[in-house]
């Protein structure tokens, strides 16, 4: 099917593009990526996502939109406090393009529900805020096949990769296991500076959408660790692991239900 | 429709143009005003939403300065069943090959 007059206006930065032209955007436009977090990185993800004509965005989180959260996720507003962030996100994509449906999760991912939802998309992005919700979707992904973006930030410090099923590694051939809370800070605790989630949130759009558009060189293999303090940007270089305990030859884990310890989180404020 | 089937260098092209096609031309107005292929119309990508307006009963051939964004507005015109086609290098080589020579000297565009 042709594209509109208004899409040929609203996508006409992307077909003068060799990497997108009209088979890149028809691509985006039937592709499904689920955002797991409505928070500081979802934000970024989700608007970037939403703005390049990803046909459907699944959202999922149980929070409620709070005060504290505005200086950093600003898919919210002031005007959708107390709001499922859910529904908030859903509002903000809905004015910026009818193009991209939402699919919405009202929900926490778990062992138990996280396998049925990642299993209709095509790619997923992790805009989680602690480890056990981190090592669940990296589990979930590697044993359903999923590529996914990963991505952490404290203060100005955070990370990204990319993993791609069978071109390279996951979380835990870098992080065998969960780090424990003590050794963790939350943002709530170390604080983070609002644009530089948005600089990683965005970066994990942009790996999604290289994804889907088959462009360019992913982070796969590669972990880009970013200074905003210092305006520094560093890659490492990580192989996957032959004694992986999800994705190696001899994977201990096998099922995410017998392994939900490792996903449990502690509430501590 | 591949756009490769539907590309044809454009000095080539206006050796043996096609008959009543309506030449198409992408570069900005205040570029087109200062010079054009004879006969072609201006549909800067401005007015990109005006792409499927264009008539579909002839050949629409297009170009633009170098050939880049032509190329994408030929298959956005395929995509839509238009009978189109790309002209491969652009005005800029019009004319250092057509005018050029014409008026015999070294033209750089």
């Amino acid at each position: 099917m042709a594209f509109t007059s208004e899409q040929l206006q609203r996508y006409s930065r992307h077909f003068v593009m060799k990497e997108i032209g009209v088979q890149g955007q028809k691509k985006l436009l039937s592709s499904k990526v689920l955002v797991i977090g409505a928070g500081a990185l979802g934000s970024a993800a989700m608007m970037y996502l939403a703005a390049a004509g990803v046909g459907q965005i699944g959202i999922a989180d149980d929070d409620r939109v709070d005060l504290s959260n505005l200086q950093r996720q600003v898919i919210h507003s002031t005007e959708t406090l107390g709001m499922e962030k859910v529904e908030s996100a859903a509002a903000f994509i809905r004015r910026l393009n009818p193009d991209a449906e939402t699919v919405l999760y009202h929900e926490r991912m778990t062992a138990e529900n996280i396998e049925e939802t990642i299993a209709d998309y095509d790619f997923i992005i992790d805009a989680t805020d602690r480890f056990p919700s981190k090592f669940l979707i990296n589990d979930a992904c590697v044993l359903a096949g999923k590529p996914y973006a990963h991505a952490g930030i404290v203060k100005l410090q955070g990370q990204a990769m990319t993993y791609v099923p069978g071109r390279g590694p996951c979380l835990r051939c870098l992080l065998p296991e969960v780090p424990s809370d003590d050794g963790t800070m939350t943002c709530a605790q170390a604080g983070v500076l609002g644009a530089a989630v948005g600089v990683l949130g965005s970066i994990q759009a942009v790996e999604a959408l290289k994804y889907l558009l088959d462009a360019g060189d992913l982070l796969t293999g590669r972990l880009l660790c970013f200074d905003g303090l210092h305006m520094e940007f560093q890659e490492m270089k990580v192989s996957p692991a032959e004694d992986c305990p999800v994705c190696g030859s001899r994977r201990s884990i096998c099922s995410l239900k017998e392994n939900r310890a490792d996903y449990e989180v502690m509430t501590c404020g | 429709m591949r756009i490769e089937e539907r590309e044809v260098d454009i000095c080539e092209y206006l050796k043996h143009p096609f008959e009543e096609a309506l030449l198409l031309d992408v570069r900005d107005a205040s570029v087109f005003t200062h010079g054009s292929l004879p006969g072609a119309v201006n549909l800067p990508l401005s007015e990109i939403g005006r792409l499927y307006d264009l008539p579909r009963d002839r050949k629409i051939c297009v170009f633009c300065q170098a050939g880049e964004i032509s190329r994408s507005i030929t298959e956005l015109l395929l995509d839509a069943g238009y009978d189109a086609y790309h002209l491969a290098g652009g005005y800029r080589e019009y004319i250092q090959k057509v005018i050029g020579p014409m008026l015999g000297g070294e033209t750089t565009v």
